[in-house]
Formats: structure tokens, sequence, C-alpha cells
């Protein structure tokens, strides 16, 4: 299973689903704009993840990248 | 995000009935940072009333809209994402919604992301509320060549739309107008029924028994109602409990819990979004076009050499360098600092108050009081407004120039890596920067902190290790003479920073919360709004040093006419002995225990008199930057986290500032 963290900078990944063990931060990503079938581009790995989700920039740690599962687009 | 201080003039009632007991009522609702608290100062002007929402923490402000003689009530509301609450401030907001039941809704988006909020007009356009859409920042859409057709889109959802770019105040005079003639008019705005979605039918069977089971009367549609209850929110049940029979209750929560088997509030709640999201996006066609956009060039740019690690730490060197060290400590601590003491209180001020209080006052002991040696003129107000006033006045501007412009989430993603080594991650960025301004303040702030545990740590770290404003402002300038001595303080107290953080982190109990937050765009900070800000920061702390230096100075001849402070200070000379210095150097730490910006600033006597120099110095200033919270501090810790935590750390602090400056003054002896 691919993960939002294995992507590399410029790659473009459409949200499978969010590993939903912690309710809270599923929630919180689903209303941030995470939500399954949405399109995310990598921008930047280091220090952390950012992506680009519609018009808007969102930086997030490798951890919870990990939680989201990609299919490559 | 901002800091705001209420004006209070007219309190209006928590129930929404206000003085007429009929007025209207309009709510602001929207996602954090979209521009409501503009919105809401535009219609409502000077008198808004801020309380909290009872048996909560959290702040809401209301107002009153007043137009062509007639008036209604407005009220802004916490930040929210869905009407599915996740945080406490979400569920305020709901609870508000429902109880308060505004004629009304604003809804104000972001209008560049509009395909991501519009899904929460439509929740509440299902929970039955007249809502009026107000597309705010088009500037920024025009910006990057989105065509958003409003006239269009108002005619496929039914209500109306407005564009605005509401700190420019575009847009804001045609919703005036359009909440006057609603306002004259009475009857509420035609609900069109075009928006309307259906979920899968799984969902929709459950909904449609759900509603029919339910006879009480709410203010909310029963749909929204059922919804909620099958997304797994248990706030809901209560609201059911008043307003229907026991029976009810177990069909209701028969259809929701068991015939539900096998299927997770999860996988509903997903499948909503999904459903609601489709809707939005067939809505959306052809009156929200992307095709041509382009992100403007240089904010981007710009954005790119803040967040870029390679380019983004010199930039942060650079801030910190130019804006903490030469305008808030040379600039602030510096120049004007010696202005207004040395010259306006040493040379006009005091010579004056000590003739008048010698003119008018019969004793000497009582003339001590207000001009003696710790005299509330001569010490007190000397020090509350000649030196820290203006160092921690221009570190609040320099702040309020960093946060408008955004560059704060971009340093939390620079620095989450680092603040994970003592257990918080980036978004702490914003409590632990603002400590450098003002600790009491910054522990209010931890706040937005998700967990307890983060809190906590934060309260420590902010209590322990980061010196606020005016101690910083006096510590560089008194340090700047001694020849690497900055650096060994700042090497010194960023150690123990990372020591104490790391080993709290280890300590106390919790998980760790992943790191996440939005990067807004890059914008020019206006001056209105930094003027405002600063403003208002600098009122509130002067309201909170200004009593405090009286109080110490009251206690402080008190305890000399005693004799107890002699005492004390008898008791403090061991431990001055420890670091290596002066007893007069005791002063200064008691000084300390009221307000360590007043601990600073009687260090910066002493080495004026000469009394405290050289590696003495470099140790009194560490030990006094680790040495306990002030007294606002330390109120504001046993408000926010009780007296356990708030003892266990000040208690902590004591020893520990003591013991880091004993093995500084040691090593400082050796060479």
């Amino acid at each position: 299973m691919l993960t939002l963290d294995q992507l590399k900078v410029g790659e473009r990944g459409q949200i499978i689903s969010i590993d939903s063990q912690e309710q809270f931060l599923y929630r919180k990503l689903l209303n941030l704009g995470f939500f399954p079938g949405c399109e995310v581009q990598v921008l930047q790995v280091l220090p952390a993840f950012l992506v680009q989700v519609g018009f808007t920039q969102m930086a997030l740690d490798r951890q919870t990248c990990h939680r989201i599962a990609v299919m490559m687009v | 995000m901002g800091l705001w201080i209420s004006r209070e003039i007219n309190p209006i009632q928590w129930n929404g009935k206000g003085e007429g007991g009929t007025l209207v009522k309009i709510a602001l609702v929207g996602s954090p940072n979209v521009g409501k608290s503009v919105i809401f100062h535009h219609l409502t002007g000077q008198y808004v009333t801020v309380s909290n929402y009872p048996g909560t923490t959290v702040e809401v402000t209301w107002g009153v809209f007043n137009g062509g003689g007639e008036k209604a009530e407005v009220v802004d509301t916490p930040g929210i994402y869905s009407l599915l609450p996740i945080s406490g401030e979400e569920k305020v907001t709901r609870s508000l919604l429902f109880n308060v039941k505004p004629d009304l809704i604003l809804h104000i988006v972001d209008a560049k992301n509009l395909q991501r909020m519009l899904p929460l007009t439509l929740q509440l356009l299902e929970a039955g509320f007249n809502v009026v859409l107000v597309l705010n920042m088009m500037d920024e859409v025009r910006q990057r060549r989105l065509m958003i057709d409003c006239e269009g889109l108002a005619g496929r959802l039914g209500i109306p739309v407005l564009p605005a770019v509401s700190i420019r105040g575009e847009g804001m005079e045609e919703l005036k107008h359009l909440l006057l003639t609603n306002l004259l008019e009475v009857a509420p705005l035609p609900a069109a029924l075009s928006w309307r979605l259906r979920y899968p039918e799984l969902i929709e069977r459950r909904l449609s028994r759900i509603e029919h089971l339910l006879k009480g009367s709410y203010s909310i549609t029963k749909r929204a109602l059922a919804l909620f209850l099958l997304e797994g929110d248990e706030e809901v049940w209560e609201w059911l409990g008043e307003a229907e029979e026991p029976q009810t209750l177990t069909r209701v929560q028969h259809v929701v819990v068991q015939e539900m088997e096998g299927i997770d509030y999860q996988m509903v709640i997903t499948q909503v979004i999904l459903a609601r999201q489709k809707r939005v996006d067939q809505l959306l066609k052809s009156f929200f076009d992307a095709r041509r956009s382009q992100t403007p060039r240089f904010q981007e740019w710009l954005s790119r050499l803040c967040i870029c690690p390679l380019t983004g730490i010199p930039v942060l060197f650079l801030v910190l360098y130019f804006g903490v060290y030469r305008f808030v400590g040379r600039l602030g601590a510096g120049v004007v600092v010696d202005f207004l003491d040395g010259v306006v209180f040493q040379q006009w001020l005091n010579p004056l108050f000590t003739d008048w209080v010698q003119k008018l006052l019969p004793t000497v002991a009582l003339q001590g009081l207000f001009v003696g040696e710790y005299g509330i003129l001569t010490l007190g107000l000397r020090y509350a407004v000649a030196i820290i006033l203006p160092v921690v006045g221009m570190f609040f501007f320099a702040f309020s120039i960093l946060e408008d412009s955004g560059y704060f989430p971009r340093l939390a993603f620079l620095i989450d890596r680092v603040f994970k080594v003592f257990g918080l991650n980036g978004r702490a960025v914003i409590p632990m920067v603002l400590g450098l301004g003002c600790d009491t303040m910054a522990t209010l702030t931890t706040r937005i902190l998700e967990t307890r545990k983060e809190r906590i740590l934060a309260t420590f770290l902010l209590a322990l290790a980061v010196p606020c404003s005016a101690q910083l402002g006096v510590i560089t300038a008194l340090l700047a003479e001694e020849k690497g001595g900055i650096l060994l303080w700042l090497g010194v107290v960023l150690g123990v920073l990372v020591l104490a953080g790391y080993l709290a982190r280890v300590v106390i109990p919790g998980e760790r919360v992943g790191f996440y937050i939005e990067v807004p765009a890059l914008r020019w900070p206006k001056p209105g709004n930094i003027l405002e800000k600063t403003r208002a920061r600098m009122v509130w702390y002067f309201l909170e040093i200004l009593p405090v230096f009286i109080y110490s100075s009251v206690l402080i001849w008190v305890g000399q006419l005693t004799g107890l402070f002699a005492h004390m200070l008898r008791w403090m000379r061991p431990l001055m002995a420890l670091l290596g210095l002066p007893e007069e150097a005791a002063v200064t730490f008691l000084f300390g225990f009221f307000r360590r910006d007043y601990g600073a600033a009687g260090l910066f006597d002493l080495h004026q008199q000469g009394i405290v120099n050289g590696d003495g110095l470099i140790v009194a200033c560490i030990t006094l930057t680790l040495f306990v919270p002030c007294i606002a501090q330390f109120a504001v810790m046993l408000k926010e986290h009780g007296w356990k935590v708030g003892l266990l750390i000040s208690g902590l602090i004591f020893p520990c500032a003591f013991l880091v400056g004993y093995l500084v003054h040691m090593v400082l002896e050796i060479f």
C-alpha cells in the first residue's frame, strides 16, 4: 500500500483512505480537505511534508503522512 | 489569529434576547482565518461584548448591527469546518446555533477554496438555516486568475452570494444593504431547494425512518439531527432526551445502533462527505473556473524562500537578528529606554515627584512609599513606563508584523523537528515565540495546543527557559559589553530548554499528536491591523503590569518598614554567594518574584552602579532568565492547569535555576 510519505517532490497522488486508528486525527484531516478522492501534490519533503491541496498548502509531518493511503496519478 | 481585546460597553444578554426581546439574530459562521472578525467589526462597529459560552472557556463575541433605525444582534462564532464537531470550540458553535437559532447565518468563506468550503454551506442549509454566502478574499481569486460567477451560483444554490474583500471594505456596503432589506421585511429569505442532495440509499433509508420517529420540535431539521446520529454524534442524544418520549428514544437507538450493525460511524462519515463533495462539484460546475489559474510569482518565490530549509533558516536568523536583537534589544532596550529612563525619569520626573511628595506628605516613612528607593513613583512607575513598556511594545509590534504576514505557519514547518525533541511540535511556535514577548500572554495561548501533555509541557518550558521581551531587551543590552556573554547566555538557556523538554516529555504521560497546519498565502501586513494588534496587546500588558508594580512597591515598603525585607535579603545571601554574586544582587531576585522584568530592570540598575560586572553579570543573567515565573504568569498557570501542576512547575524551577547558575559560576571560575 502506497502512503503519502512515500511520494517524492513533484509527485501527485489521489487519496484512497486515511488510517482511522485515531478518530480525532481522521476527522481533523477530513475537515482540512484531505478526504478520499481529492488530489494532493508534494511540494517539499524536508524538514516536513508540504503538500498542495486545491489552492491551499498544508504542512504535515512524516508520521501523519504515513496514515494517508494514496494512488499515484 | 490574534488576541483581540473587547471594548465592553453595552452587554447583551446571553439568551439572545437583548433589550427588545425580539431582535433579529444574525450569526457569522465559517472556518478559521477567513476574515470573519473583520466583517463582524464592519457590521457592529465599536461596541462589542466578549463573553464565555456558559460552562466553557470558549469566548464568543456579540454586537449590534444598526441599520435604518432597525437593530439586529450579531454573534461571531468560533471557527468550524463542519457541523459535526471535533474540538471544544466547534461544539460551542453548534450548541450556540442550536440554542440561539439565528434568523440568518452569514457563511463567510475563503473564495478561492470555495470547493472545500461549500460543503459546510450545504450542511447549514440542510439544517434549515437561512444562509447568505459571503465569498471573502476575492482579491486572491483575482490574483490567481480564477473566475467565479456569483450571480450564477446564487441562482443555482437559491441563496444570495456576495463577493467581498473585507480587509479593504469591499462588499461591505452591499452586505449591509442586504441585511437592511431583510430586517425591514421581517420575512425570511426565500428558501430554494435546488441545492438538495441525497446520500447513499442505506443512509437515506435510516434517515427517513428516524425523521418519522421524532415527534419533538427542534431548532434544526430532523434530517440534520438524524444525520448526526448516524455519524456517531453523542451530544445530539441529549437534545433528543429533552424533547422525546423514552419509547421513541429506544426506537431511534435501534435504528442507529442495531440496524447499522457492521457499518461503523467512520464509514458513514466518509460516505456523507463524499456525497456532499460530489454535489458541491456538480453545483459549482460552470460557476467556478480554474482553467486559467496561476500562482502569483513574487508571493510564491517569497514563500519558498521562507519555507525551504536552505534559505528558510537564514531567513529566520535574519528575522531574529533584526527583529529581536536589533529592533527590540538595541533600539528598544537601548535607545528608547535610555531616553525614557535616563532623561525623562531620572532627570525630570523623579526629582519633580520627590519634590511634590515631600511637600504633601508628612512623614518620611510615608514619603518613602512614593518616592523612596523602591517608591511607587520613582521605581514602580519608572520601571513600568520607562523600562518595560517600550521594550514590550516594540516586541509586540514586530510580532504583529510577522503574524499578519502569514510567516508563522512557515516557521512552524521549519522548526517542527526541533520542537519534537523537547516534546512539542511546530504548532507550539505561536506560544513559544509569543513567550519571547510576554510569558503570561503566551501561557494563555497554549490553549491552541491540542493535547493536555503539550499544553503542560509548553507551559513548563515557558516558565523555565523563555525570557520575556523586557528581560530579553535588558539582558541583551547588559551582556553586549561582555565578550561572548550573549553567546554563553544563549547557549546555556537553549541547552536547559532542550534538556528540560526532553526529560519532561518522557515524564509527562500522554501521546504525541501529529503535526498538521494550513500554510496560508503570504501577504503584505496591513498597517491598520498591525497598529491595532500592537495597541491591543500593549493595553492589556499595561493594565497587567502597572498594578503589579504598584503592589510590589507597597509590599516592599511594608517589608522594609517591618524589617522583613532585610530578613529576606539576608536569607538569600548564601544563595548569592553560591553564584559568586554580591549580596546586593539578592534584590533583583526578590524583585524577580514579583515580575521577571522587574528583576531584569533591577539588574540593569545594579550594573549602572557598577555593583555587578563581568562573570557575575553573566551568571546573574542566566539564573534570572531561568528563575521562577512572575506573579501574573503564575496566576495564569494556576487558572489553566490547577494548583498541583502550577506549584510543581514552580517548585522544580527554583532549585533548577540556582543549580545551573552555580554550575556556570564554577565553570567560569575555572577559566
